[in-house]
C-alpha cells in the first residue's frame, strides 16, 4: 500500500470513527458477522456501480472443485474515496478476500477486506454491516 | 491602465483566497479525476456561515428504541406495516417493503438521520435562501431565510416546506408538510402529514456543525423525538471538496438483487 493510499485509508477511518458505517441494505440480516472467513481466488469479475461494487471470483478448493463467490463491496462513493477505481481490480488478479458469508449458506459475502498483491483495502474502515 | 492592473491583480488575490490562499494542492482522494489536485482550504470560523461539504463523524444513525417506545397506538400500526432491512427488526430486502430498495425519496428526515451518516451533505448560502444537498440521491432542498412563515396548509412534499432563521449562532430550521410516505428513520419509524421537524444548527469550530434534530408528531408518537446530537466534519481538509454523484438508480437496484442481495439472502427469482 502506498504512503498515500494507506493515508487516506487512515484518514476515511478518523473520519468515519464514531458512527457506526451504513450498510446500504439489510447487510446484517443477510450475512452472518460471527462466521468470518478468508478466501484466496481468482476475479472473474468487477463491477464499480452502486448500490454497492460487486466482486466476483473463483475459489478452488482441497479437492480441486472450484466454486464461484460473489461479494458486496462498499458504495461507489466509498470505493472512490478509498482511491479505487474501475480497473482496480481485473479479471485473472488472484485476490484475497475476507468477508462475513450469507447466513442462507449461498457462496456470497459482504466483504471486510481485499488483499491484492499483498496490498489490503477497507481493513481501517467500519466494517460493512455494522450499521443501521 | 494602473488602475486597470491594481483591480486585476485584487481580483485575483481575492479569487486565490478563495481557492485555499496560495496553498499547495494535495492528491484528491479521487485524484484519478482531479491530476491538478486540490487545495486544503483552511479559514477562520464564521459561525453563520454553514458552507462546506459535511460527513457524519458521531451520532446515532435512526430513532432508536426508545422512540420506539413512544409510539401511540396509531404509530405502531405504521411501524409494525414497516418492514426495514436495518436495526433490531432487520430482515432480507428482497422480504422487505423498504421505499429505499425501490429508489423512492427518502424524505427529510430519513436524510437528515441516516444517509448523511455515510455519505456528505453541503450547504449553499444565498441572500434569501440556504439550499441543502444531499449526496446519497443526488437531492436538495430549499429552506427559505426572507422572513416568510411557514404555509398553514401546506401540500406534502418529500422534504417539506422549511424556513430557517438564525437564534445567536444557532441555525434554526422549521419544517411542515412532509409526505408519510416516507418513514422517518431506517428502523421503519413512521412520520405524518401533520408532523413539525426543527433542525437546530450550530458551528463551535471551523470544522464542526452539530445538529440536534426535533420531531414534534402527536399522531405518531406521545411525546416529541429525535434523537441525540449528530456531529458533522468539515471535509475540505481532507481533500474531498466534490459531493460525488449518488443517484439511486432502479435498473442498478435490480442488477444488483439479482446478482448479490436476492442470492445471499437465500432467494432466487
Amino acid at each position: 500500500m502506498s504512503l498515500r493510499f494507506r493515508a487516506v485509508v487512515v484518514g476515511l477511518g478518523i473520519v468515519l470513527a464514531g458512527t457506526a458505517l451504513l450498510a446500504h441494505h439489510g447487510t446484517n440480516a443477510s450475512y452472518d458477522p460471527k462466521k468470518e472467513l478468508t478466501l484466496t481466488g481468482t476475479v472473474t469479475k468487477f463491477i464499480m456501480m452502486n448500490p454497492h461494487g460487486q466482486l466476483f471470483f473463483d475459489v478452488k478448493g482441497a479437492d480441486g472443485k472450484v466454486v464461484s463467490w460473489g461479494g458486496e463491496l462498499h458504495s461507489v462513493g466509498l470505493l472512490r474515496r478509498s482511491g479505487w477505481k474501475p480497473d482496480t481490480l481485473k479479471p485473472g488478479d488472484t485476490v484475497s478476500v475476507r468477508g462475513y458469508p450469507s447466513r442462507a449458506g449461498t457462496p456470497f459475502m459482504v466483504v471486510q477486506e481485499v488483499v491484492i498483491n499483498g496490498k489490503s483495502y477497507f481493513r481501517d474502515l467500519p466494517e460493512q454491516g455494522a450499521g443501521g | 491602465m494602473r488602475g486597470v492592473i491594481a483591480a486585476a491583480l485584487v481580483a485575483c488575490s481575492a479569487v486565490a483566497l478563495a481557492q485555499g490562499g496560495g496553498q499547495t494542492p494535495i492528491p484528491c482522494v479521487n485524484d484519478w479525476e482531479r491530476p491538478d489536485g486540490c487545495v486544503p482550504r483552511k479559514g477562520t470560523l464564521n459561525a453563520r456561515d454553514l458552507s462546506g461539504l459535511w460527513m457524519r463523524v458521531k451520532g446515532a444513525n435512526n430513532l432508536g428504541q426508545a422512540t420506539t417506545a413512544l409510539l401511540t397506538p396509531a404509530g405502531k400500526k405504521r411501524f409494525d406495516a414497516n418492514k426495514p432491512s436495518f436495526g433490531p427488526r432487520a430482515i432480507p430486502p428482497v422480504l422487505g417493503n423498504d421505499p429505499l430498495g425501490k429508489c423512492d425519496p427518502l424524505g427529510l428526515t430519513r436524510n437528515l438521520m441516516t444517509e448523511i451518516a455515510a455519505r456528505s451533505f453541503e450547504f449553499t448560502h444565498l441572500p434569501d435562501r440556504v439550499f441543502q444537498f444531499f449526496e446519497y440521491g443526488h437531492q436538495y432542498r430549499t429552506i427559505w431565510i426572507d422572513g416568510r412563515p411557514l404555509p398553514k396548509n401546506p401540500q406534502p412534499r418529500w422534504m417539506g416546506y422549511s424556513v430557517g432563521r438564525w437564534e445567536g449562532d444557532t441555525f434554526v430550521v422549521d419544517t411542515v408538510g412532509l409526505d408519510d410516505r416516507v418513514w422517518a428513520d431506517m428502523w421503519g419509524h413512521p412520520i405524518s402529514t401533520g408532523a413539525r421537524v426543527q433542525e437546530r444548527y450550530r458551528r463551535p469550530a471551523f470544522d464542526t456543525l452539530e445538529l440536534q434534530l426535533t420531531i414534534t408528531d402527536p399522531e405518531n408518537y406521545t411525546k416529541p423525538v429525535g434523537g441525540d446530537t449528530k456531529v458533522h466534519r468539515l471535509q475540505v481538509e481532507k481533500a474531498i471538496d466534490e459531493r460525488l454523484e449518488t443517484f439511486c438508480v432502479p435498473s442498478e437496484e435490480e442488477a444488483f438483487n439479482k446478482a448479490i442481495r436476492d442470492p445471499a439472502g437465500g432467494v432466487v427469482k
